[in-house]
């Protein structure tokens, strides 16, 4: 009884309508997956390749980023500053979205701070470069602005739960710290990188407002042409909005799947070294 | 020596690059038409009435949404947490299908399930607290978890119960109260996000219902200037929501350590 409103509001508001999509993307009178063969066509193709593209590299490089600044945190062991600096991760991660792109497209725009700074100080032209926000690199670089964030927010406490006698132990046998990071750290944190890149793949990859503020219509990304097929802005074609729908839904799985594979594999880590001095 | 350096380095660098563009927003926010910075654009803005309209219209979205996620999640949280194991794993389950449903897809299969009948509500707002419910849901799940295991929810309502109160009442006095903070908490995620949403907004009312963002798009093609003034106040209001979670984040360790002892 008390979970009859919760269980009603969930199959109303989410999986009927999640299966009707399913559904609705191979049915029309009758089953067919001319639809998904419409979607591996070449523009929608192309959407797809993009977004996995931009997905990619800003994940990767919101990793590597956010990895860098959290060790950097975690090494330099000033409490103040790690809090400042998480409570400022915590608003940027979640504060993607419009003020971002807004705050990007002045700052890089004509008369933007960036533009009139590198003009004034390294007489450098960015214009004249065919530098584009709205282009992939253009959203790749934006995207890092709350990739890195977010990567710092997941990865400080992975950080601070290894363990000083693993440094300690690795120092005593002779390793300087650059060696202690590379062999020890690095593989016993593997799980977490992995993890951290999943979610910040998924993150990217459903990525709508900030793409569509910046890029519009100059960057062919899924999340995009599944708004234009709803706005009508082409010819509707439900069934083709559907099947490009599935396949993200597909894409967002597995990359969650891969982020629960994480979490295991640092759990089995975590159950191999119990009782040693390594607290992974 | 050398390598605190290094790190301190990597910060100041990490620090640029995530203020940047925001120092750079609000610069150019004041910038006016001559050299001297101005708060006109703010000034357009404010006696604007298609910007307090829109913010009135978000204001009153994020409290239905708030009220409307309160009331259907916290008791079947509560009582999965103390009774159920099996079934809160479920709920934990289920409250994830925004990170495999984004707002896009979710907006396109309420355009069509919404769209004929008893619940033809497309082109309406009466779809939007229950999406921003639903995009809010794992945080607020797993908010009020965090605050359960804090506490000792069950005893508490056991002896409440032998003491002679029923399960209602003893739900309504001792653990409503008990959960208070992290219904806060997660109330006030909840409205960050009901404040900022956007897709399935101008995706399901196909811009019939003005609200923050929509206008923040509008504004910012039409005037620039007025609209990163709006971004500005936009970051402002989430920058006071985390602000206000903190604050009641450390209320909540404060309280907990007094019940230990």
């Amino acid at each position: 009884m008390i979970y009859g409103p919760l269980f009603l509001f969930i199959s109303l508001f989410a999986l009927i309508p999640v299966a009707n999509v399913i559904a609705n993307s191979m049915w029309a009178r009758g089953l067919t997956f001319n639809f998904y063969g419409q979607s591996f066509s070449s523009q929608y193709l192309n959407a797809f390749i993009t977004t996995l593209k931009v997905a990619f590299w800003s994940g990767l490089i919101g990793l590597i980023g956010g990895a860098v600044v959290a060790l950097s945190l975690w090494r330099s062991k000033s409490t103040w500053v790690t809090t400042v600096i998480s409570a400022m991760s915590g608003v940027l991660a979640n504060f993607a979205g419009l003020p971002l792109a807004v705050a990007f497209m002045v700052t890089f725009g004509v008369s933007g701070l960036v533009t009139n700074a590198l003009q004034k100080f390294f007489h450098f032209n960015l214009s004249q470069t065919g530098f584009n926000l709205s282009s992939s690199v253009g959203l790749i670089l934006v995207y890092c602005a709350f990739q890195i964030p977010l990567a710092v927010l997941v990865l400080l406490p992975a950080y601070s739960s290894l363990s000083e006698d693993l440094e300690a132990a690795a120092l005593s046998l002779g390793c300087n710290v650059l060696e202690y990071f590379r062999r020890v750290l690095i593989p016993v944190l593997a799980p977490s990188f992995l993890g951290t890149f999943s979610l910040l793949f998924a993150n990217a990859f459903s990525a709508y407002v900030t793409a569509y503020a910046i890029a519009g219509g100059s960057v062919n990304l899924i999340p995009i042409q599944i708004g234009y097929l709803i706005n009508g802005n082409v010819s509707l074609n439900v069934g083709l909005g559907n099947a490009l729908a599935v396949e993200e839904m597909v894409v967002l799985s597995l990359s969650l799947s891969l982020f629960v594979l994480s979490l295991r594999m640092r759990k089995k880590r975590r159950q191999r070294v119990k009782g040693g001095a390594i607290n992974v | 020596m050398f390598e605190k350096w290094i790190y301190r380095i990597v910060i100041v660098l990490f620090l640029t690059q995530v203020l940047v563009p925001f120092v750079g927003l609000v610069q150019f926010s004041i910038q006016g038409a001559g050299t001297t910075p101005t708060l006109s654009s703010f000034q357009q803005l404010i006696v604007n009435p298609l910007f307090s309209g829109s913010l009135l219209n978000s204001l009153f979205l994020a409290l239905c949404t708030v009220i409307l996620s309160i009331g259907i999640f916290t008791p079947p949280v509560w009582h999965a947490y103390l009774y159920a194991p099996k079934v809160l794993r479920v709920i934990e389950a289920v409250s994830f299908v925004p990170f495999v449903v984004p707002a896009v897809v979710l907006a396109l299969a309420y355009v069509q399930f919404f769209s004929s009948g008893l619940l033809n509500l497309v082109g309406t707002p009466y779809l939007l607290p229950f999406a921003f419910a639903l995009l809010g849901m794992p945080f607020y799940v797993q908010v009020l978890l965090n605050r359960l295991r804090h506490t000792d929810a069950l005893s508490l309502h056991e002896a409440a119960q032998s003491l002679g109160a029923t399960g209602v009442y003893a739900f309504m006095k001792i653990q409503l109260p008990l959960l208070r903070s992290g219904m806060i908490n997660g109330g006030l995620l909840i409205f960050t996000i009901s404040i900022g949403e956007f897709t399935i907004t101008q995706l399901t009312t196909g811009g019939s219902y003005n609200t923050l963002p929509l206008y923040l798009m509008i504004a910012f093609t039409n005037n620039p200037l007025e609209g990163s003034a709006m971004a500005v106040l936009t970051l402002v209001l989430a920058v006071m929501g985390v602000v206000a979670a903190l604050f009641f984040a450390s209320d909540k360790r404060r309280r907990v350590k007094g019940e230990r002892a």
